[in-house]
């Protein structure tokens, strides 16, 4: 079982590159540089990969995305923000 | 700013190829093809005055093992990407290079693969003729000629004319389908119309007309360029043959689909439903797009005449290359072009030819010296 701890600093798996073109309102993807697969991602999902610098804790990360993002239901973005981590350790994007 | 639920969730990888309009990563053409022009040995017996190579040791030239691992990584990207491997084998003289047939033998069995081309000189393929007939995937030869004997034998060396007629001859007995490529500079300008004629004589199927690009030991031939306004006359007469052969139900097919084409008739841009094949002319630059090129060291570069390396398969992978290469991106987007290519409407379609204003500059992001518009 996957778990995310609060504490945890992850960072994004060398085979994996993040773009970003500055076109039409940003155009945004994940390389993955040895195995060819390539994701197209949006704005968020950008600005969430490319705050897991190995450095910044998730709990510190979730806080730099609500500070970016306000929300009025912080509780429900965190659960889907989580969920997101679990899929990133389990797909070995974040490590 | 509120998060959108829905765009956390796109973050799921779900997809293997991307699409962007003009900014793509692969090129989803309706063809879907993705070409490599693949050189495989430096060694030539011809040194024609405008060749874009000025390495012709064969010191680095790869062993059977060296090109099977080259193969293998070309299949494996076509194979990610779900893409239709269109493979140019050229070198140096490729004839030259004694692991050629054992190389187009392990071609033949990657189901990636669809189409292999030869590009040579057509002076050494009478002893091939026999070995070649056997590969279902051998799509064409294409062997470069730059007019009639006198002048062809004064760019490319004499007796090679001859040769070249009777490695025409002898490929269209066999079946094989020939193509012959012209690279247009002052010298051989008017030898255009006798050209078209001969390749019609000579049953050729497809004839290409390519720019001179002053690199590598044609560095030097930057005044056997043509100008704009040479370039526009001669392309429009080619249109007008082209046309005109078309009508008669010739069955040469002269290939336009190059950067400027367009300029001359923007109807008939390449992938036009409403456009005959043999009547499409332009293309945009495909850098960056669905195409690179291998050297015989595995060193990558964007195209052969854009003679900047971007990476090499010894140390890195194809995807690392095609994803990170900051040439490659920089082309890509095509706002970063200049000059009169930064401002024109049919930039999609054309974009100027990225080599030329590499090798007249030195910026490859620069405007096409040659263009007239």
């Amino acid at each position: 079982m996957l778990e995310v701890k609060e504490s945890e600093t992850l960072k994004i798996a060398e085979q994996y590159v993040l773009y970003k073109l500055d076109v039409n309102g940003g155009l945004f993807w994940l390389f993955n540089i040895e195995e060819g697969s390539c994701f197209k991602l949006n704005e968020t999902s950008f600005y969430i990969l490319s705050c897991f610098d190995g450095k910044a804790s998730i709990s510190e990360i979730f806080q730099q995305l609500l500070s970016r993002y306000p929300t009025e239901n912080p509780e429900k973005v965190s659960n889907d923000f989580t969920g997101i981590v679990k899929i990133l350790k389990k797909e070995n994007i974040l490590s | 700013m509120k998060i959108p639920e829905t765009e956390i969730e796109i973050m799921i990888p779900d997809q293997q190829t991307c699409d962007s309009n003009n900014h793509r990563v692969n090129n989803q053409n309706l063809d879907n093809e993705f070409y490599f022009q693949w050189h495989i040995n430096n060694k030539c017996n011809l040194r024609c005055s405008h060749c874009y190579q000025n390495n012709y040791s064969d010191s680095s030239d790869p062993s059977l093992q060296e090109l099977k691992y080259v193969a293998d990584k070309i299949d494996q990207a076509l194979t990610v990407w779900r893409k239709d491997g269109r493979i140019a084998i050229t070198g140096g003289e490729p004839f030259l290079q004694e692991n050629l047939i054992n190389l187009l033998y392990y071609l033949e069995h990657k189901s990636s693969i669809k189409k292999i081309s030869i590009l040579t000189n057509g002076t050494l393929i009478k002893d091939f003729i026999d070995s070649l007939k056997i590969f279902n995937k051998l799509h064409y030869v294409q062997i470069s000629l730059e007019g009639g004997k006198e002048k062809n034998d004064l760019i490319r060396g004499n007796g090679v004319f001859d040769k070249v007629i009777n490695s025409t001859n002898l490929l269209n007995k066999s079946g094989i389908s020939v193509r012959w490529m012209v690279t247009l500079q002052k010298r051989n300008i008017d030898e255009v119309p006798y050209i078209i004629d001969f390749a019609i004589e000579n049953n050729v199927d497809t004839l290409i007309f390519d720019r001179l690009i002053p690199a590598g030991k044609g560095k030097s031939m930057k005044n056997m360029l043509l100008t704009p306004t040479e370039l526009l006359r001669v392309y429009e007469y080619i249109l007008h043959r082209s046309d005109e052969e078309y009508s008669k139900g010739s069955s040469l097919r002269i290939l336009k689909l190059r950067t400027l084409w367009i300029l001359i008739d923007p109807k008939r841009g390449a992938k036009n439903a409403n456009t005959p094949l043999k009547k499409e002319a332009g293309a945009s630059c495909s850098i960056g797009m669905d195409s690179l090129c291998i050297l015989p060291d595995a060193t990558v570069l964007p195209c052969r005449r854009l003679d900047i390396p971007i990476g090499n398969l010894k140390s890195e992978s194809l995807f690392k290359i095609w994803y990170t290469s900051d040439v490659l991106w920089k082309i890509r987007d095509r706002r970063n072009l200049k000059g009169k290519c930064h401002s024109c409407d049919l930039i999609p379609r054309c974009s100027g030819c990225r080599a030329m204003a590499y090798a007249i500059t030195g910026d490859y992001l620069e405007e096409d010296p040659q263009c007239w518009k």
